[in-house]
């Protein structure tokens, strides 16, 4: 189960990698994947829509990106971006 | 046929039936203590009328819970989720009228600092709920006793929306984004507020159009696909509630100005030395908003002269957003524990104090405990019967959709500065500027 640590990293690598792709809905799907209790989920989504208004700043992209890929369902989260 | 004692007059339901063992545990001191709990804390400086409190709202959920717990010992879906006796389906209605039975004064505001200053700890989210599981469970204050060891055992498990305990649709229920604890609460803070055209909800249609998803009962409730524009309420009313109430820039000043006014009482004033015992009956039943307010006018004059501030309405103002990086505060206080927002505010202080500034509050949706604006309808889903598999609604709906289009920056994070004369400077907002560029990350 997902605790809300992850969120802000994952909100904003969802953004860095969504090619064009509607963020939240990547979210959406990302969120239904595991389970996320929709208590939860609604954090998450305001995270994503923030992330998506104001951008990522360039200089954290690299330290997001490497500390998502330790999250333990980093695959499925790279399955879902796909 | 479940035999009620009492019939209680409520605006938004009509009645409410009462059994005698829900009168006996009412009628507790522990549970009339929440006649004294305001529900919104200082909403009703904007909206006179917001006064009611958390003794209200607590019936109209176990009142749900009511209509829940009929829904799924009638559909045989309770007994898929493992419900089998009637005290099973009793621990729902027990739970809505238990779920705020550990509100501290003035209900969310108080959280994070009696979090932090109390139990040492950075998760406060869902303290009161953590509060409440301690006060069933003792059976000093009496409730153990009418519930039964076995209830009284399970209902904190509920409330705390315990998915490892529980199924994942009785924990939804009572702790999701439409849970019967916000159908109530979206309704009767409408309904005092002088709003009630934003919370119009249908919410008995919602709480019967619970399905589970076939194969596979641990995933998220589904609803069926007659209850969309029943939903599409709730949604509607997360965005018209949260922006005119919950987030309404004059309540949260108030609310932020008191958290600061706390804070200042337990870190340099010993405000825990008063409260040592607050989890004995004899303190808690009578700790309300009353008697705290007292407490922090005795504690030091400083303090007494920061509530006047809240009491008199001397507020800080919002600087205008256009001005600030907003993008790097909600990254800030999406991380941030309470503890390290306020080190940061104090920090911006000292920095600007040339200015003569006296507080500067963050404050952004995700610091608060409701529901927020238009996004909670990507975490809902309907079943589609045709495809045999659900859908997100947020896919589907109209209205959802234009929602979710709404710019959020609006409302991402916001910046109070006192005195309020501040906001209009323009050297101390180059100047805030800097600073929270070089120190809010």
């Amino acid at each position: 189960m997902m605790n809300r640590d992850y969120l802000s990293d994952l909100a904003a690598y969802i953004v860095i990698h969504s090619n064009g792709e509607e963020p939240l809905q990547i979210g959406a799907k990302i969120s239904r994947n595991l389970h996320m209790p929709s208590i939860i989920a609604e954090d998450f989504f305001t995270m994503v829509s923030a992330a998506k208004t104001f951008g990522v700043p360039e200089e954290l992209r690299k330290e997001i990106d490497e500390r998502v890929k330790k999250i333990e369902f980093y695959d499925v989260i790279t399955r879902i971006l796909k | 046929m479940t035999i009620y004692k009492k019939v209680i007059r409520d605006p938004i339901y009509g009645y409410i039936g009462i059994t005698p063992e829900q009168l006996r545990l009412i009628n507790l001191p522990v549970f009339q203590r929440l006649r004294r709990i305001s529900q919104l804390s200082f909403a009703d400086f904007v909206y006179p009328n917001a006064t009611h409190n958390r003794f209200s709202h607590s019936l109209g959920v176990m009142r749900l819970g009511r209509i829940a717990s009929g829904y799924l010992k009638d559909t045989g879906i309770g007994e898929e989720l493992d419900l089998s006796t009637e005290e099973d389906y009793m621990t729902i209605e027990w739970a809505g009228l238990l779920h705020d039975i550990g509100h501290l004064p003035f209900s969310h505001v108080c959280e994070p600092v009696f979090a932090h200053f109390i139990d040492n700890t950075n998760v406060w989210k869902d303290y009161h709920v953590d509060l409440g599981s301690r006060i069933i469970t003792n059976p000093e204050y009496g409730i153990s006793e009418i519930l039964g060891d076995e209830i009284a055992e399970k209902v904190p498990h509920l409330i705390k929306g315990e998915s490892s305990v529980l199924s994942r649709h009785l924990t939804e229920i009572m702790t999701g984004i439409s849970s019967i604890d916000r159908l109530d609460y979206l309704r009767r803070d409408a309904y005092h507020a002088g709003v009630p055209e934003y919370a119009i909800i249908d919410s008995d249609r919602i709480i019967k159009s619970l399905l589970i998803y076939p194969g596979d009962p641990l995933l998220s409730p589904i609803f069926k696909a007659k209850s969309l524009y029943a939903l599409e309420g709730v949604v509607l009313s997360y965005f018209y509630m949260y922006r005119t109430v919950y987030y309404h820039h004059t309540v949260r000043a108030l609310c932020l100005l008191f958290q600061h006014t706390l804070w200042d009482a337990f870190e340099k004033y010993d405000l825990k030395d008063k409260l040592d015992d607050i989890l004995t009956p004899e303190f808690w039943n009578h700790f309300d908003d009353h008697t705290f307010l007292g407490i922090l006018r005795e504690l030091n004059e400083d303090i007494r002269k920061s509530l006047e501030r809240i009491v008199f309405r001397k507020l800080p103002k919002i600087v205008p957003i256009s001005k600030l990086n907003v993008g790097r505060i909600f990254r800030f206080l999406s991380n941030a524990t309470f503890a390290e927002k306020m080190y940061i505010e104090r920090m911006i202080c000292e920095y600007l104090h040339e200015f003569g500034v006296e507080d500067v509050l963050l404050d952004s949706p995700i610091v608060i405990p409701y529901p927020r604006s238009s996004l909670a309808e990507r975490a809902i889903y309907i079943w589609d019967e045709t495809e045999k598999e659900p859908y997100n609604i947020a896919e589907d709906s109209p209205h959802m959709l234009t929602l979710s289009q709404v710019a959020e920056k609006q409302l991402a994070a916001r910046v109070y500065v006192y005195p309020p004369n501040l906001r209009s400077n323009e050297r101390f907002i180059d100047e805030l500027n800097e600073v929270i560029k070089t120190e809010v990350r």
